[in-house]
């Protein structure tokens, strides 16, 4: 139920953006109309300080947030599981070194790095996707390792390797299957994290001001005093965009959360019953 | 030629000895039963036999050869581990278990895999169509049949089978068990059988070696052994097996300390200690024709 | 027995989930009296814990107590407010189970795990409750100075024992023990059993032994009764099971573990698997798997008096 709400939500976010050469042929830089006209018939979302259409703006800009924050949640979690899965499996030496690394990474804060970065690349999307790559790979490698860990002490590992698999087969025909609900848990995550940190950015003016995206709209917004100008749709329509798609990621990820296998868990119903012994 | 020959084993984790001075052999088609509590070093044996660890000290000779390639000796020795829910992959199907080992070890192709599948559940007692069937969806009993089958898939001469009934219901142990004899008989296959229950290695019969604090201390015919012991480790142990027919009549001697480092690791719950048995482990001492044990005592009772 | 200690009458335990309701425990009576050791024994999956757990209402949901009464001096608990349960809980019926590591709390010391079942229930103050837990652990022969000690820094045979300890804190008159000697090896299990028969001959606690181990229950009951899909199927005197157990379930079980010392006979088990509690056969539960079965088994026999204190439900034994 959670998940066929966040999947529609998506899809026709997604769909919006796809169809942005029908559904406003013009283009997102046409200035239509005057400055801050209020939304109408004609212009659905009103328009901006240049006279933009915002409602054009909005999906032409979508698919530039939303590529970008797919290919960074793809990037980070390719780099996330390889990076985890060698040190579960291979431990030792080559665990260690993988695992200092990511604590290094781990403990730098990241979104002041984000910024320094961004400001001294050249600006854009690739920029960006570039940086929040860099930054937000660690975490899930953790993540990941810890899972992979307990997986291999699990004798089908074992039983794997008396059966003859070499290593890398056993862990993509083995260990992998076993940690989709998290990798796709992790994916989500991801992709939500970076569609607002990449806004972000680009909201402070960190990105390429002449591409449109949802959050070039919010600098715009902001750049052309549209608070002030009391032009709301102006702001809300990119804010609002972003937090249904957050939103809706959200709601898949429930689901893939509950459809995580329930054998996994750890039983405790011995230390329950003993506590409601103990305590009445 | 012995099928297996181990040869003074060892095994430390740290600080720790696991396993030490492990010597025995196997011969085609014979049933070895390693019997000992947790903690005695019988899975860490397990698993050196099954390359699944390197033995600190010793070797481990199939065949007479110490260096069997590894897929070379993954087809002659085989596994089954104690706990069905957890030596099967969740997330793959039964028919994927069984189709790995036989490409693997160019036992059948990918054309005639699932044929060779439906017949290696057959063999286990089990029905063809589980092949579809994912880990979760069978019982207990049925998982350590597909384990036996994964393990017999690829025809080998030794299986390794550590606990292999433990964790199943009572009622269909025997029925496992009576499968391995079976398959022992049917293809000549050699087993080492790893276990905490004696009288289940006593069932299968064959020779059985009892495992102590990380050393062998008893070796010999599994009905010799139980009906007359000759190491007063294996004593207590057969004095504790519940065993209504006879009715109670163990004390149990209580262990007191940690185990020493050198000597017999059994002095600090022995009745029969000596000065000598905590400095120096004793040698392997001849009982009768195929009989061994290590204990001091031997040479002065009249065994 | 008009003198029982706990008299369980008819008692119904379903789980119910999506796919409906599975019946655990299916009408369900027995009786234990005072100081003795009533042995519970059937395979995973036959609902011997779940009335483990039913007797002092320690279930969860799913799990929903549908019919019967648990009587334990004269009291029906299941009608007991929540203050009253309390106060007989530990006090009255305490339990030790399979796992100790389960049941204590892995980030407290021993000494305060006693302490804290000992003043909940009592009033005590710290010193004279760290006292008393002392006591208990000679009791059970733990070293009291391993009061100190946390659960994981103690062996599973230490655990066990400190489980039992905790359990006889407040000298309850009846002690649940499921499978509490099943993860130990022999000789430990041995010495376990040995301690709670030499504690039960001094305190004078009657138990309900639950366990999939039939031979151990022979050597400790004092009688035993076999569940099977949810119902007791028979129940004698330990020591007629050797001899005359009537039922084919028991017959199997007992022709399923090798001896130490039978004569290389060959032997069976059960074959087949247990039924489905979601969607029980008609009848006998057993009839699946019985060599025995007839077309009379689609009808439940009734559990009946087949000799003197020997009941079984077989249509096959009970004629």
């Amino acid at each position: 139920m959670k998940s066929a709400a966040g999947g529609a939500i998506l899809a026709v976010l997604a769909l919006a953006c796809l169809a942005a050469p029908l559904l406003a042929p013009d283009g997102p830089a046409a200035a239509t109309a005057g400055a801050f006209e209020a939304p109408s018939a004609a212009h659905w979302l009103g328009t901006n300080g240049q006279g933009q259409d915002v409602f054009a703006q909005l999906v032409w800009g979508g698919r530039g947030s939303l590529l970008m924050a797919l290919s960074v949640g793809v990037g980070t979690t390719l780099v996330a599981v390889l990076v985890g899965l060698l040190a579960a499996y291979f431990g030792g030496l080559a665990d260690e070194a993988i695992s200092l690394v990511v604590n290094i990474v781990l403990t730098v804060p990241g979104l002041p790095l984000i910024i320094v970065l961004a400001a001294f690349l050249p600006p854009g999307p690739a920029t960006i996707a570039m940086v929040l790559i860099i930054t937000g790979w660690a975490f899930g490698a953790r993540l990941i390792r810890a899972q992979a860990l307990s997986l291999r002490q699990r004798d089908f590992i074992a039983a794997a390797k008396v059966a003859g698999e070499r290593p890398l087969r056993v862990i993509a025909a083995e260990l992998l299957p076993n940690l989709w609900s998290v990798i796709a848990a992790y994916l989500c995550g991801q992709v939500v994290f970076a569609l607002t940190a990449g806004s972000a950015l680009e909201f402070l003016g960190l990105g390429d001001a002449g591409q449109t995206s949802w959050g070039t709209m919010l600098f715009w917004a902001q750049n052309d005093s549209a608070l002030l100008q009391g032009a709301w749709w102006t702001f809300v329509s990119p804010g609002l965009a972003i937090a249904l798609t957050a939103g809706s990621l959200a709601l898949l990820n429930f689901a893939l959360d509950a459809a995580t296998n329930p054998r996994l868990r750890a039983p405790g119903g011995a230390r329950r019953a003993t506590e409601v012994l103990r305590h009445g | 030629m012995s099928l297996l020959d181990v040869e003074n084993l060892g095994r430390t984790f740290g600080e720790a000895h696991a396993v030490r001075e492990a010597s025995f052999s196997l011969e085609r088609g014979e049933i070895v039963a390693l019997v000992g509590e947790s903690g005695s070093g019988k899975s860490t044996t397990a698993r050196m036999v099954a390359r699944l660890l390197a033995p600190t000290t010793g070797r481990v000779l199939l065949e007479g050869s110490a260096t069997v390639p590894e897929l070379a000796y993954r087809s002659k020795v085989q596994m089954v581990f104690q706990d069905p829910f957890g030596s099967l992959n969740p997330a793959r199907t039964i028919g994927h278990h069984l189709t790995r080992p036989l490409l693997l070890h160019r036992r059948a192709t990918r054309k005639q895999a699932p044929q060779a599948v439906a017949a290696l559940l057959e063999t286990v007692g089990l029905d063809p169509s589980l092949a579809v069937r994912h880990p979760h969806e069978l019982s207990g009993g049925q998982r350590q049949r597909v384990a036996i089958a994964r393990a017999f898939a690829v025809e080998p001469l030794l299986v390794v089978a550590d606990e292999p009934v433990s964790m199943l219901d009572v009622s269909i142990r025997i029925g496992v068990l009576n499968l391995m004899e079976r398959l022992r008989d049917e293809r000549e296959t050699a087993f080492l059988y790893i276990t905490h229950d004696v009288a289940s290695a006593r069932y299968l019969g064959g020779r059985m070696l009892v495992m102590y604090g990380g050393h062998i201390v008893e070796g010999g015919p599994a009905r010799v052994l139980t009906g007359e012991p000759a190491h007063p480790y294996t004593r207590l142990l057969l004095a504790a097996v519940p065993n209504p027919r006879r009715g109670s009549s163990s004390t149990v001697t209580r262990p007191t300390g940690p185990r020493p480092s050198t000597g017999c690791p059994f002095t600090a719950r022995c009745p029969l200690v000596t000065d000598l048995c905590r400095t120096t482990m004793p040698p392997v001492t001849r009982v009768a024709d195929g009989h061994w044990a290590r204990c001091h005592a031997l040479g002065k009772e009249n065994q | 027995m008009a003198d029982a200690l706990l008299a369980v009458e008819d008692l119904s335990v379903e789980y119910r989930g999506l796919r409906g309701a599975a019946r655990a425990v299916d009408r369900v009576s027995f009786e234990v009296a005072p100081g003795e050791v009533l042995g519970l024994a059937g395979e995973s999956g036959c609902g011997k814990s779940t009335l483990a757990l039913a007797i002092p209402r320690l279930l969860r949901a799913p799990a929903v107590i549908t019919s019967g009464s648990v009587r334990l001096g004269g009291r029906d608990i299941l009608e007991l407010d929540d203050r009253r349960l309390r106060s007989i809980r530990w006090s009255e019926i305490a339990m030790v189970f399979q796992n100790a590591m389960n049941a204590l709390n892995p980030v407290m010391r021993l000494g305060s795990q006693f302490a804290d079942v000992i003043r909940t229930h009592t009033g005590l103050g710290r010193a004279r409750a760290l006292e008393r837990a002392a006591e208990l652990c000679t009791l059970v022969g733990i070293d009291p100075a391993r009061l100190r000690s946390y659960p994981h820094e103690l062996s599973g045979g230490m655990r066990q024992r400190a489980a039992l300890a905790i359990a006889l804190a407040l000298e309850p008159k009846l002690v649940i023990m499921d499978e509490p000697t099943t993860a130990l090896d022999v000789v430990l299990q041995r010495e376990i059993m040995e301690e709670i028969t030499a504690l039960r001959e001094r305190l004078g606690f009657a138990v309900l032994f639950i366990t999939h181990d039939i031979s151990l229950l022979i050597e400790v009951a004092d009688r035993i009764a076999i569940m099977y899909g949810g119902r007791i199927v028979e129940q004698a005197p330990a020591r007629s099971f050797l001899e005359s157990a009537a039922h084919p379930y028991t017959r199997g079980l007992l022709a399923s573990f090798p001896s130490i010392d039978d004569d290389g006979e060959r032997l069976t088990g059960i074959p087949g698997s247990p039924p489905s509690l979601i969607d029980p056969p008609a009848g006998c539960g057993f009839a699946a798997r019985c060599t025995l079965a007839s077309d009379r088994c689609r009808e439940t026999p009734p559990f009946v008096e087949i000799a003197p204190a020997h009941r079984a439900a077989c249509w096959e034994v009970g004629a």
